[in-house]
């Protein structure tokens, strides 16, 4: 029986990951970061998880977070965070309350956070897929 | 220390310091305390804003999203910084169960923020309750930490109050110190004052009024003390002055007293009798000999008294205290750890009262009278001794005045002491008394000096004394002589003593003389001699006669030798010849018992009765008074008597003087014994000199230098010499000529002589006419009479026959020897060179033989053949016997006789087979050695193993029987057959014989046990043979026994 539920676990691993890689399809990013236009998925999501607290030019790492009534937060939670707004939230608490992380900054609209992101180096944020005013100067390309 | 806590600054500093010790104490206790309470409520009230703030900043958070104030106010809740020991949020799950969210430690035990220990820890607790999250914000401060940071907080408090405590004590100690140094100082002052300091100055040290008045009053003191001092120092030295005036006289009184003591031994003792302290001065300590630190206390002093002692002293304190008298006695004491020594002390004690309450104390002197108590005794034995000795004592004054004489003396002289009182001792001196000694002794005495000396003196009956006298001056203390002591010792009996010693001493003399005359004395001067001897001994024992009588007890008579006759006496030495003994029986008895005959009286001796003849009536008619005769003994055989007759007065006769008489009767024999050997010997020295003269042995006597000194007739007519030519010759040049060899050996002879040794030699030499002829001279060193080594003596023998035949002898031996020695080579040239001639035609005859079977054929050839075999056979044995007996020396070892018999045994074994022979030896396993030769052993019992096999007899059942017998140090081979056997009646002188056969036997020779014989005899053993015809014969062969030695 135990036999049977490892093969199963290992089996789905792979399927979870090609998933969460397609999902991060759904989002696009930006980032105010010199020299880096693209990313791995796997990177971005280590970032937004608060993997790295510094980019290689020393430039303070600012995420930014679609705030609870935003309305694709609740994609971003679950493709970033993999879960509900509010486990994003208790992510970020857990986080804040020991001081391991600076906070991010939850903006409510895609403006918001692309008018932060242009203004703020260093940052790095995600929106909704296709948005007609995304700055494409500050596209963060996700490769595989 | 202690002069510290009394000091005035103490006093006045203490007080303060104490309150302020107190007043700080109590306020480092209120004090933190208080602050304590405030800071808690500070803490409890911070930590409320914080969790609150800290609920708030979640809340915001959740529902705003922002996430900056939150971590603001835990950028604020720093745990380190705050004091918190943990901050925590919990979820409250949908099941309502509280989880921990999240902690700060991250670590933080779940179950503490769970369920915390409200002792240990301060805790606030706030709500959360948003759209998504339901729990609570926990903040959490650790009580201990509170204290810790309170007691941070408080302890400079602490330090700045220890600070303020000493710098208060502080200066309260210089405060209470500048108060009080003054006072010390003039307290100090005041001490100077009165230890009499006077010219020290007194400072004004404050200005404090009361200070101040006493400052004043001490310099006013002060000077009133300087004129004190002055005035009393004034009075000091004239006190002082008279004090050292009565100091003086009371050391002086004190140094006479103690010496006075000391003189005469005496110290004082003092006992209470209440207390039992005692004490006493260093004097009675020396007299018992107590040691210094001896504790004087509890009657003490009765442990150094003996028990003895002890009584006696008890004794006389309880008389002294119940009478209240004063005492005095003298005992003997033995000295504290000093048994041996006894003093005598003389003790006096007086009770001393006080008042009415009785006797308090003993005082009293003690005594060391030992000295006094030994010349009290030594003078009560003296006087003992001068009363009671034997010896005669006079006192005399100083005009020798008699004062006292004691009871010896008395007896002595015969006078009473009256009679002797105020005489002088001249009364003593008579006719008789030596004038010059008398005269001689008064003047010495009169020098004072002591005297000794011998004086005769006459009693009161006319008793003559000899005396000696010993005369002292008595001399008081002061060296005056007062008086005269003499101790006079009766030396009569000594006196007479001397006389008879002298007499004897003079006798000796005499006799010594007499005897010296004898020493070395010609015997033909003997007879006169003796009479001379007989007047000079007559003369000295005022004898006048003197004579020797000769004993002839074979005709029982006496007859009268010699004789001397002092002038006037009648000789009667004619009259007295062969006199009977039955006239003097008592005389004869006596001097068979080896004892002298004294008549001191003749007169005393019985008369004859009826004409009878005695010794009396003998002697009486000659007018002897006295006589005495000695025996003489000759090697116990009574020879005659010497005899002393006194005519003209009586005499009696002093033992030592009859010893001394009967030695010189004793010497008399001898003499006369001397004369007899002498001309006994002269007798034998003309019968050796005779002998010596007339032997056919040469004597020659030779000095050490070989001078010739004597010779016998005999070796005259050796040498060809008369004695004349041979006496002061030397012996070497006589008789050897040129031939130094032959001089070499004599004298090599004489040094040998000289070391005391004898031997006998053969020697060479030439007569007077030059004939060589042989002497055996048989030599030995010659002694004077004093044991002098003088030269030697020899006897000679001519032995020139004797040495021409031993000549002849060694040239007949050396002949024989030569032709021994030719023979030997004719047997090598039989047993070698024709051994192999005959070998050679053997072979030849061999080799004709397989060349040609006519010559096998050929009965010629055949009986040639067996001759040149037996030609062989007889050179072979020929050589055997020629090796056995010209090989003289056959080695010889320790052989095993048995081993060779098995060895032979089995040689023969084969042969015994054929013949049908039967043979025991029953002693295969022994092992018996010999000393022998194994090739001749086994050569000895192969052949008389075979003799018996082959003549055996065939009409019987042939036995050989073999035995070995062990006797002593010989070892016996038996060979035993029952044979033929051998007619040894006629055949016994052959049978060991060459070619001697006795049986028709083909294979007999003749020369085997010819060999055999040889072969035993060269082994240094015999053979013998029992044999009888027809029954069998016995060989024995003896053997030496082999030994390890």
């Amino acid at each position: 029986m135990k036999l049977r539920i490892l093969i199963v676990f290992i089996l789905l691993i792979p399927m979870e990951l090609t998933s969460q890689s397609q999902k991060l399809g759904d989002l696009d990013f930006l980032i105010n970061v010199s020299n880096i236009s693209s990313l791995s998925s796997k990177e971005t999501i280590s970032i937004f998880k608060n993997g790295r607290s510094l980019w290689p030019n020393d430039q303070r790492v600012t995420i930014v977070l679609p705030s609870n009534k935003s309305l694709f937060a609740e994609k971003v939670a679950l493709e970033l965070y993999g879960g509900s707004i509010s486990s994003m939230q208790k992510f970020w608490l857990a986080l804040v309350f020991q001081g391991r992380a600076n906070p991010p900054v939850f903006l409510q609209t895609e403006e918001e956070i692309f008018d932060f992101v242009s203004k703020n180096p260093g940052s790095i944020g995600v929106v909704g897929k296709g948005h007609p005013k995304f700055p494409e100067k500050y596209r963060l390309t996700i490769t595989q | 220390m202690k002069n510290f806590f009394q000091s005035l600054t103490f006093r006045i500093w203490f007080p303060f310091a104490l309150v302020i010790s107190l007043l700080l104490f109590s306020l480092s206790i209120l004090y933190p305390n208080r602050q304590e309470t405030l800071l808690r409520k500070t803490f409890e009230s911070e930590l409320n804003q914080l969790t609150k703030a800290t609920m708030l900043g979640v809340k915001v958070a959740l529902n705003n999203n922002d996430f900056n104030g939150l971590s603001e106010i835990m950028s604020l809740v720093n745990l380190k910084a705050s004091g918190l020991e943990f901050a925590a949020i919990t979820e409250i799950t949908e099941q309502g169960i509280e989880k921990v969210f999240v902690s700060v430690p991250q670590q933080y035990p779940q179950d503490i923020i769970l369920n915390p220990n409200e002792e240990l820890l301060l805790l606030r607790k706030e709500k959360i309750s948003t759209e998504y999250f339901e729990g609570y914000v926990i903040l959490a401060v650790n009580n201990a930490s509170i204290v810790k940071e309170i007691f941070e907080i408080n302890y400079p408090v602490f330090i700045f109050l220890g600070i303020l405590l000493v710098l208060s004590l502080g200066i309260f100690f210089a405060l209470a110190n500048h108060i009080s140094s003054p006072i010390s100082y003039l307290t100090e002052v005041s001490n100077e004052l009165k230890s009499g300091k006077y010219d020290s100055k007194i400072k004004l040290v404050s200005n404090i009024s009361e200070i101040s008045d006493l400052n004043y009053s001490l310099l006013g003191l002060k000077e009133e003390l300087k004129k004190a001092r002055s005035q009393n120092l004034e009075f000091n030295k004239q006190l002082e002055h008279q004090i050292q005036i009565r100091t003086e006289d009371l050391k002086k009184t004190t140094k006479r007293l103690l010496e006075a003591q000391n003189f005469s031994n005496l110290g004082d003792f003092e006992i209470d009798l209440n207390t039992g302290i005692w004490a006493c001065s260093p004097i009675v300590d020396r007299i018992f000999n107590i040691p210094k630190n001896f504790p004087r206390k509890n009657f003490t002093w009765k442990y150094f008294l003996s028990k003895e002692n002890q009584e006696i002293m008890v004794d006389l304190l309880d008389k002294a205290i119940s009478s209240g008298q004063i005492f005095s006695k003298d005992f003997k004491i033995q000295p504290y750890n000093s048994p041996a020594t006894e003093k005598w002390i003389s003790i006096n004690g007086t009770p001393v009262k006080n008042g009415d309450f009785g006797t308090r104390y003993i005082k009293g002197t003690i005594q060391d009278v030992t000295e006094r108590k030994n010349i009290e005794q030594e003078v009560e034995k003296l006087s003992l001794v001068a009363k009671r000795t034997s010896n005669s004592v006079v006192i005399t004054d100083l005009d020798f005045k008699i004062q006292w004489v004691n009871d010896a003396f008395l007896k002595l002289s015969g006078y009473s002491m009256d009679e002797l009182i105020g005489n002088t001792p001249k009364m003593f001196q008579f006719e008789k008394t030596d004038r010059k000694v008398a005269s001689s002794i008064k003047e010495q005495v009169s020098l004072g000096k002591d005297v000794t000396a011998e004086i005769l003196n006459c009693g009161k009956y006319g008793n003559e004394y000899w005396l000696q006298l010993n005369i002292v001056p008595l001399r008081e203390d002061s060296g005056e002589i007062r008086g005269y002591m003499a101790l006079e010792t009766d030396i009569t009996e000594l006196k007479i003593k001397d006389e008879k010693i002298q007499r004897q001493v003079d006798l000796q003399n005499i006799l010594i003389d007499i005897s010296f005359t004898y020493i070395n004395l010609d015997v033909k001067y003997i007879e006169l001699t003796i009479n001379s001897s007989l007047e000079k001994l007559a003369e000295f024992i005022e004898a006048d006669r003197a004579y020797i009588f000769d004993y002839n007890l074979k005709d029982y008579t006496t007859s009268n030798t010699y004789e001397w006759c002092a002038k006037g006496v009648v000789p009667e030495i004619e009259n007295l010849q062969n006199v009977p003994l039955e006239y003097i029986p008592d005389w004869l008895d006596q001097h068979s018992k080896k004892l002298p005959m004294v008549v001191p009286d003749v007169l005393t001796l019985p008369i004859a009765e009826n004409g009878e003849t005695n010794l009396r009536a003998i002697l009486e008619p000659q007018g002897i008074m006295s006589l005495i005769t000695i025996p003489m003994y000759e090697d116990d055989t009574l020879v005659g008597f010497l005899g002393f007759d006194s005519v003209q007065k009586k005499r009696d006769f002093a033992e030592e003087e009859v010893k001394l008489l009967t030695l010189f009767g004793q010497m008399l024999i001898n003499v006369r014994q001397r004369q007899k050997f002498q001309k006994r010997l002269q007798v034998q020295e003309e019968k050796y000199r005779n002998i010596i003269a007339n032997m056919n042995l040469g004597f020659l006597e030779v000095d050490t230098n070989d001078i010739i000194q004597n010779a016998n007739q005999s070796f005259c007519k050796m040498s060809g010499y008369n004695l004349k030519e041979l006496i002061g010759k030397k012996g070497i040049d006589l008789f050897f000529g040129n031939d130094n060899k032959s001089k070499q050996i004599i004298l090599k002879r004489n040094l040998i002589r000289a070391n005391g040794k004898s031997d006998v030699y053969e020697i060479e030499v030439k007569n007077k006419f030059s004939e060589k002829r042989f002497w055996l001279v048989s030599g030995g060193p010659n002694y004077s009479d004093s044991g002098e080594f003088i030269g030697s003596i020899g006897i000679h023998l001519d032995i020139t026959e004797k040495k021409k035949l031993e000549n002849e002898q060694q040239i007949l031996l050396n002949l024989t020897q030569n032709q021994n020695e030719r023979l030997k080579n004719f047997a090598h040239i039989v047993s070698h060179n024709l051994r192999s001639h005959a070998a050679n035609l053997s072979g030849m005859i061999a080799f004709m033989e397989i060349q040609s079977i006519e010559f096998v054929e050929n009965l010629f050839f055949q009986n040639f053949k067996n001759v040149i075999n037996n030609l062989m056979e007889s050179i072979q044995n020929l050589s055997e016997v020629a090796e056995i007996q010209t090989n003289d020396k056959t080695i010889m070892e320790s052989i095993d006789l048995v081993e060779i018999l098995k060895l032979s045994l089995s040689n023969v074994s084969g042969l015994v087979k054929t013949s049908g022979i039967t043979i025991n030896f029953g002693q295969q396993n022994e092992s018996i050695t010999v000393l022998g030769n194994a090739s001749y052993l086994e050569s000895i019992t192969l052949n008389l193993l075979t003799n018996a096999i082959k003549y055996r007899d065939p009409e019987k059942t042939s036995e050989v029987e073999i035995k070995i017998e062990v006797v002593d140090d010989s070892v016996h081979l038996k060979v035993i057959d029952n044979g033929l056997g051998i007619d040894l009646n006629r055949q016994r002188r052959k049978i060991f014989g060459m070619y001697k056969t006795f049986h028709d036997h083909p294979d007999a020779r003749g020369i085997g046990l010819f060999i055999t014989k040889n072969q035993v005899e060269a082994l240094r053993g015999k053979i013998e043979v029992e044999s009888e015809e027809g029954k069998g014969s016995v060989f024995t062969v003896s053997l030496k026994k082999f030994k390890d030695d």
